[in-house]
Parts: C-alpha cells; sequence; structure tokens
C-alpha cells in the first residue's frame, strides 16, 4: 500500500493539471498498491481535481477500486469523490 | 487611430473584434458616465485594456467622474499599465477582493481570497468553501475554454460584498462558447442559446471527444446545484445569447449585442 498525504499540495486542490502533475511524480517512484490518499488537512478538493486524479490513475493502469481517500473531514466533499467515482465507473462501463 | 469604448454594454462587447481588426493603434476607455463599478464591469475594462496591450496599442483612460467609482478603479489597479496615471498611492485594501488574471487552472488562490474577504462579512466557513468551488469552476474554465485552442484562454476575475450579497465577475475576450465548441467540430446543429443551456448539463463539454463519452463536463451542472442550494443568480452572456440560472432554473434570452468572449456574473446573498 502507497499513503499519499496531500495536504503537502495545498489545502485547496482544484486544477485539473495539478491532478495530472501529482499523478505523473507519483508514478515515478512505482506505488505499491492500493493507493491511499490522506486528504486531512485539504480543505476543499474540486470536482476537476478528482476526476482529473482518477482518469490520470487509470491511464497508468490503475484501477478506481485500488484507490482510496481518508481524512475527508467535510461530508460534502466525501460526497463529492463518491459521486466521481461512481460517475467515471459508469462511464467507462459504457 | 483611437479606438473610443464607452461603457454600454454593446460598446464594450463588440470592442474586442473592433481591437483585433488592426484598424486602431490606440484605445479610449471612457468611464466617465460610471458611478458604481461591479465586479463584472471591473473585470470587462481590464479585458480590454490587456487585449489592447497584446496588440501593442497605447491605452487612455477617461477615469469615472464619480469620485467614489473613481478610488475604487483606482485601489484595484484597473488603471495600471495604461497613459492614466492613477496618482494616489494607496492601493487594494485587505478587505477587498483583488482582481485577478486567469491563464491557467492553478487558482487555488481564488480560494484564499475568498476566504480571506468574505469571512470579513461573517459568512459561514463552509459557505465560503462551496463558494470559492464555484467560483474557481468558473475561472478554470476561462482557461480551458476561451483561448484559440484548449487550456489557453486568458480573462479576469473579481468579487465584491455588495447589498448583502457576495457579487462574482468573469470576463473573457476570447472565443466564446459558441466559438469553443466550433473548434472542437461539436455544434452539432445547434444554436448560441441551446450551446449555452447545454453547458449546464452534466457531461457536456466542448472537450469531450463525441460520439464517444467522454469525463469531462460536470462542473457547470455543479455550480448550477450552487445556484439551486443558495438561492443565486447568474447570468451567462456569450455571442448574441444569455442564459440565467436561478433556483426556478435556466432562461434564455437573446442580446441586441455581441458579446466577443463570455461574460458571468454570479450573486448569490451572505450565508
Amino acid at each position: 500500500m502507497t499513503k499519499i498525504n496531500v495536504a503537502y499540495e495545498g489545502k485547496f486542490l482544484s486544477g485539473r493539471s495539478h491532478a495530472v502533475e501529482l499523478v505523473d511524480r507519483l508514478m515515478k517512484s512505482q506505488p505499491n498498491l492500493p493507493i491511499v490518499f490522506d486528504l486531512d488537512g485539504v480543505e476543499s478538493v474540486s470536482q476537476a481535481f478528482v476526476s482529473e486524479l482518477l482518469v490520470a490513475l487509470k491511464k497508468y493502469g490503475i484501477q478506481f477500486q485500488e484507490i482510496n481517500f481518508t481524512g475527508v473531514k467535510d461530508k460534502e466533499i466525501e460526497a463529492r469523490i463518491r459521486r466521481e467515482i461512481e460517475r467515471l465507473s459508469q462511464l467507462m462501463a459504457s | 487611430m483611437e479606438l473610443v469604448v464607452k461603457t454600454d454594454l454593446l460598446s464594450v462587447g463588440e470592442a474586442p473584434i473592433l481591437l483585433r481588426s488592426k484598424n486602431y493603434n490606440q484605445l479610449l476607455l471612457d468611464l466617465s458616465s460610471v458611478s458604481f463599478v461591479k465586479s463584472l464591469e471591473l473585470t470587462q475594462w481590464k479585458c480590454l485594456i490587456e487585449l489592447a496591450l497584446e496588440y501593442d496599442m497605447k491605452v487612455n483612460i477617461t477615469p469615472p467622474h464619480e469620485e467614489s467609482a473613481y478610488h475604487y478603479a483606482g485601489r484595484m489597479g484597473l488603471f495600471e499599465k495604461t497613459n492614466y496615471v492613477y496618482p494616489f498611492k494607496e492601493k487594494q485594501p485587505q478587505t477587498f477582493f483583488p482582481l485577478l488574471r486567469i491563464e491557467s487552472d492553478r487558482n487555488e488562490n481564488l480560494y484564499e481570497e475568498c476566504l480571506r474577504v468574505f469571512s470579513m462579512s461573517n459568512v459561514s466557513t463552509n459557505y465560503i468553501r462551496r463558494l470559492a468551488d464555484t467560483f474557481t469552476e468558473l475561472a478554470d474554465n476561462v482557461y480551458f475554454h476561451s483561448g484559440q485552442s484548449p487550456n489557453s484562454g486568458w480573462g479576469y476575475v473579481h468579487a465584491q460584498v455588495y447589498q448583502k450579497n457576495i457579487c462574482i465577475g468573469v470576463s473573457d475576450v476570447g472565443v466564446g462558447f459558441y466559438g469553443s465548441y466550433k473548434q472542437n467540430n461539436q455544434i452539432r446543429g445547434r444554436t448560441e442559446k441551446q450551446i449555452l443551456l447545454d453547458a449546464f448539463k452534466v457531461g457536456e463539454s466542448s472537450l469531450n471527444p463525441f460520439p464517444k463519452p467522454g469525463y469531462r463536463g460536470v462542473g457547470l451542472s455543479e455550480v448550477f446545484e450552487f445556484i439551486e442550494r443558495f438561492s443565486g443568480i447568474m447570468t451567462v452572456s456569450s455571442g448574441k445569447a444569455m442564459v440565467m440560472a436561478t433556483q426556478k432554473g435556466l432562461k434564455d434570452e437573446g442580446l441586441p449585442y455581441n458579446v466577443y468572449g463570455a461574460w458571468i456574473q454570479l450573486e448569490v446573498p451572505i450565508l
């Protein structure tokens, strides 16, 4: 398992390019699966960031079920992440 | 030759195409009749100034006669880089939201500014976070969609507290909604109005590879959810179309002028 403390990236994560950059950086270190993104200390995460993070990991062959998010204190952000995983799962299955 | 732009919407909306026509070497932005400066207007004027400078034009300003409007514009930095020198040293006070240029999707500073400025107006932290999410989404779209190619646009954003509301303005002088869809071969027989309405649907994005489903196109639908939830009013103007989003839904209208680029104004109550 690889645990990433995302708070080092900032307390608000929004940019698609930021998500891609984070995944590219992560993949250079050949992480062990599953990957856990620890959002403790992160105040908000945009839908675009979550979406791009998941899609970028998928491009590296990492499935959504191999990605976990912990430390999410804001219920709305938790719901946003869950919704995006469901939406992308349906989209990619179709 | 000097292009004179007054503050009426016809003049401001059509100015970008005239500035790009290469028929002018100077811009005169005549703000003399302005009595109150709203966020959207500030962003519109700043975009015109920056566009003129991009074309190596001189930019002259006739500042607002009304004193408070004059100082507000001056302190927000509207006159910077123009031939008009704002003679006062006092710049943007800490209580103001800055006039920010958007040129990437790394707009985390918007979040910081929302927290800093709106927390002074007794706005709840959770509400500020959702507002900041919305604001950032609108700003990111400028970068993604308004340029001649994806991820190359620029524009300006601003926000202010006005009469128990938070007002947000987002402007660009780019290709507009229709232009973005057109350059990505996504028009599919739709009118300007229809494209503005469709942009609010989940999964609708000029950057999705139609007919295959793409993963883009959720942001504006989330913005609409925010408006519905918090009784906001948002108008999006681009080309000769305007869409108003409220709790009652989306309503489209034709405009009697052409907006070269896109203007977005969002008003939400202070909660």
